[in-house]
């Protein structure tokens, strides 16, 4: 059984299921919101203790005088850098937070309904620890693609170092830059999968769940062609958020930039979870065991067997 | 200064396929050498052969003997100065066996006295390092007596390296800088020719250079001084006759790929044509070189004198490492395929390598003793010119929404460099590059700036010129440019020099407090609306220099007080009915030597805290931003 009614676009059908899911997305987006603003604790005091009696300052609120901000960074009694670490703490806490809701939201992704919250905090607490382990394997496979194809990349460099046109030096290191986003777009779809697959059938076996991925994003294609777009609409959203930053938001007014800053945020993190309901969608139409996945969904996980572990295809 | 007729003749000569050199009648300066260079340049080989003829006049008033010879290219060896001081400084970069570069001495012969080619011995006066090739220098078996002159013969080969510095190959472009052994300046008494080191440029005579380059048919050639010649070869080559007078250097620069922009320039010595040598990829900014090469040229005909050369050269090289250099007539420019126009990179460089053929091209300091008399003044040339073409606040940046301008870009190299070294020192003395970039280039201009709001605008740039009608052609030294700053500014300013110039005394001066309180303040029921308000300066560095402190109250009235900074601190008190609103030291922002100008005023109360508000927005929504691309990986 279908948890949402198909329209035949995975696209569209992802973003009913993203809806769906609205009320843990704005708890996520809160939750990095949050991260973000306990993150410039240390820095505001900093900060406030040389500009608020300084009257150079002013530089920076009408329009950016970029001498004026490094002279402020540089001062030893600013120095953003030593906030570094509690904002990697923060970030990290976020990222520790996201894993936790996985299980949940792709558990209210295969839904027809809303699930209350005491079955999402369980399927979200249940599939925690597998997220983690995932996570770290997709981080090990993740790298070695980078690796690979960034040695490619090095390679070449080292090739047309000699070469006295910029230009096709530049282009050619475009080009394989785009190799590795396209490469690491389909490694994380292969985990995406993965995670899917791991709630839908509960399968404890972290490595038979990345296997299962793996097999299927192998004939993926639509679902790699929805991931892309997705992508290219993610960076249409940061381009377009940072021109109107650019444009509209006057230097002087902090709360016209701050909305369009947080709006821009909350969009690619909207964008980066229709990815998933895509897959979520994209594996309830090929499993073959659609109607067990809707009472995995509702009702307590069933056991490892209850979906086969076989790759899905088109 | 050259006749206006010149550039004609010049050009006819050219037309007609004439190698004859066109002496100037009047010489502009005193011509001790006379170089005359054929060579020939195979570019897949990289390498160079040359028979080099050297007439140098003795017009040191004592017989010589020793001839000391700049050998550049041998730098580019692994255990030469050059080479240790660039490993100290980037210890991540790497040698590469491409980086090999020589120049070798076949043949050394002095017309009268035989081949001396045995007799040559190389020194390094500066560090010892008996690895350094940089300097040679020979014992003649006959001294040559004042006012006689020596005819040197001189073989030699050169393999250029790929680009590390200034000179060599990248692909198929070539510079060929610092590429022929050139004679030591006999200068107070004594040969001066140092050792070639990572920070120290070029000394040399003036004199004449007539240069033939053979090379293949499809290089585009750009050289110092002015083509008179292109004469093809039938095995497939060319050759091209250069001829400079009153210059003291030659280079030259190759590739095939070059797209020619030119332009002309009329100044108040005539026409000047323009020759702007771009990489294919670069070609639509060639425009843009010109462009802001004319403007300079036209700022400093007004500011400073005539450019009295016919030809200018610009080359954008393929490589970062040879960009940004100046040579007699050729600079090298920097740039990017793309560079959106708010960014004035290209523009800088110009600015900055043109301003060089007036310091250094023409006033001829000792770039390896005082290079703040050529680097240090010219950086200042530099920043005028760019604000008034681009405006203060802009002149590195002139975006719509974020601005830099070049004097704060100096003035942080030098802000982070202020305690190491003065900036009268030999410039291979520094502590470090950064200490060497920050001090000569950025601590000098901002010293000329701070020594302006001293003595006004007009007479700094009066003071400018005298220095360049009195020195052009000539080596002078810091005392006389000093004796300059005294004569038309009518003020003694030793005291600031020898803080400024040879000491390390850092300049900070901060508001430390700024504070109003009712007059009656002990009575709680009637608070009186006369206040007292006090504001204390404080001199938290060495450095002394009177300064001007701007008092605001928050009836919109404001004055200015004066202090001499002698002692630690000065307070000022005001009983006024009006609280104080603030205090600020230099207000007009002229000190550019003071190092933190943050602290250079203190308002009363605290401000609404919009800056703070903004750098915390920005911060947070980065934050949020790194968290999301972290949790991607989760």
């Amino acid at each position: 059984m279908d948890g949402v009614k198909t329209s035949g676009s995975l696209l569209l059908d992802g973003g009913k299921r993203v809806i769906s899911a609205r009320p843990y997305l704005v708890a996520l987006y809160g939750a990095n919101l949050l991260a973000g603003w306990f993150a410039t604790f240390g820095l505001s005091s900093r900060i406030g203790a040389v500009t608020g009696t300084s009257l150079y300052s002013e530089r920076l609120v009408h329009g950016f005088d970029l001498g004026v901000f490094l002279e402020l960074i540089n001062k030893p009694e600013v120095a953003p850098y030593s906030q570094v670490p509690l904002a990697m703490v923060l970030a990290g806490l976020f990222v520790v937070f996201q894993l936790f809701l996985t299980g949940g939201i792709i558990t209210q992704y295969f839904a027809s309904q809303r699930i209350d919250q005491a079955r999402f905090y369980a399927a979200s607490g249940e599939n925690f620890w597998k997220m983690v382990r995932l996570a770290i394997v997709f981080v090990l496979a993740a790298g070695v693609v980078a690796g690979i194809l960034h040695a490619i990349r090095s390679a070449l460099d080292a090739v047309t170092e000699n070469s006295a046109n910029h230009q096709a030096a530049f282009a050619l290191q475009c080009g394989m830059l785009l190799i590795e986003v396209l490469a690491l777009l389909w490694v994380r779809m292969w985990f995406d999968l993965a995670q899917t697959q791991l709630v839908a059938t509960g399968v404890r076996s972290i490595r038979s769940n990345i296997s299962c991925g793996f097999k299927s994003a192998r004939s993926a294609a639509e679902l790699y062609g929805s991931y892309l777009v997705l992508g290219i609409l993610t960076a249409v959203v940061a381009v377009f958020g940072l021109y109107l930053w650019w444009t509209a938001a006057p230097a002087s007014q902090v709360i016209v930039s701050f909305l369009i800053m947080q709006a821009t945020l909350a969009c690619l993190l909207v964008l980066r979870w229709w990815q998933r309901a895509v897959a979520a969608d994209w594996y309830q139409r090929n499993s073959q065991q659609a109607t067990a996945i809707e009472s995995v969904s509702l009702q307590p996980l069933p056991p490892e067997s209850a979906v086969p572990e076989v790759p899905l295809s088109q | 200064m050259k006749s206006e007729l010149l550039g004609p003749f010049l050009f006819c000569c050219l037309l007609a396929g004439s190698a004859e050199a066109a002496p100037n009648s009047t010489p502009l300066s005193t011509r001790v050498v006379h170089y005359s260079i054929d060579a020939t340049y195979d570019p897949n080989s990289h390498t160079l052969d040359a028979t080099e003829i050297l007439t140098y006049k003795n017009l040191t008033g004592q017989p010589l003997s020793v001839f000391p010879f700049h050998l550049y290219l041998n730098a580019f060896r692994p255990n030469s100065t050059f080479t240790r001081e660039a490993h100290r400084d980037y210890r991540d970069e790497e040698w590469k066996s491409s980086y090999l570069g020589a120049i070798d001495i076949k043949k050394f012969e002095v017309v009268g006295q035989g081949d001396l080619t045995a007799k040559l011995q190389f020194v390094s006066p500066d560090d010892q390092n008996a690895d350094d090739r940089t300097v040679t220098q020979v014992q003649l078996p006959r001294a040559i007596a004042p006012g006689e002159s020596v005819e040197f013969r001189i073989q030699f080969h050169d393999k250029f390296p790929e680009v590390v510095a200034r000179t060599g190959y990248k692909g198929t472009f070539t510079m060929g800088a610092q590429w022929f052994p050139k004679v030591g300046v006999w200068w107070h008494g004594a040969w001066n020719c140092r050792q070639f080191h990572e920070t120290t440029e070029f000394f040399a005579d003036f004199g004449v250079f007539d240069v033939k380059l053979t090379l293949p048919k499809d290089q585009i050639v750009g050289a110092t001084g002015v083509q008179m010649s292109s004469v093809p070869n039938s095995n497939g080559t060319k050759t091209l006759t250069f001829h400079a007078e009153d210059v003291h250097d030659f280079a030259w620069t190759a590739d095939p790929r070059y797209k020619i922009v030119e332009d002309r320039f009329t100044g108040s010595a005539g026409a000047v044509h323009i020759r702007t040598l771009m990489q294919p990829e670069n070609a639509a900014q060639g425009p843009r070189y010109n462009a802001i090469a004319k403007r300079t040229m036209e700022l400093f005909d007004r500011w400073y004198g005539p450019y009295p050369y016919e030809e200018l050269t610009i080359v954008d090289p393929a490589s970062i490492r040879a960009g940004g250099m100046e040579y007699p007539t050729l600079i090298t420019a920097d740039t990017t395929w793309y560079m959106p126009d708010s960014f004035l990179l290209p523009e800088t460089v110009v600015v900055h390598e043109f301003g060089h053929q007036y310091w250094y091209g023409m006033v001829a300091t000792n770039e390896f003793e005082e290079a703040w008399l050529d680097e240090g003044i010219n950086t200042y040339s530099e920043i005028k010119t760019l604000d008034a073409l681009y405006g203060k606040d802009r002149s590195l940046v002139n975006g719509k929404r974020i601005t830099w301008s070049d004097t704060e870009e100096q003035h942080s190299s030098y802000e982070r460099n202020s305690r190491f070294d003065p900036i009268a020192r030999y410039a291979y003395q520094f502590a470090s590059e950064g200490s060497y970039v920050g001090i000569t280039y950025g601590k000098t201009a901002c010293a000329l700036f701070t020594l302006e709001s001293l003595i006004g605008e007009d007479t700094m740039q009066r003071v400018l010129r005298t220095w360049f009608e009195r020195y052009r052609f000539t080596h002078p030294t810091g005392p006389e440019f000093l004796k300059v700053l005294e004569e038309v500014s009518g003020r003694d300013l030793e005291w600031f020099f020898n803080q400024a110039i040879y000491g390390t005394e850092v300049l900070d001066y901060e508001v430390s407090s700024a504070t109003s309180w009712p007059s009656n303040w002990y009575n709680d029921d009637s608070r009186s609306t006369n206040f007292h308000s006090e504001v204390v300066v404080h001199r938290k560095g060495e450095f002394v220099l009177p300064v001007e402190i701007e008092i605001k109250f928050d009836d919109g009235s404001h004055l200015r007080e004066h202090w001499d900074g002698k002692d630690r601190w000065m307070r000022f008190s005001y009983d006024k009915k009006a609280k104080l609103v603030s205090a600020e030291v230099d207000p007009d922002h002229k000190v550019w030597l003071d190092v933190d100008f943050f602290n250079n005023s203190r308002l009363a109360e605290m401000t609404d805290g919009s800056t703070r508000r903004k750098l915390v927005n920005y911060w947070m929504s980065f934050w949020q931003l790194m968290a999301q691309v972290l949790g991607w990986m989760a």
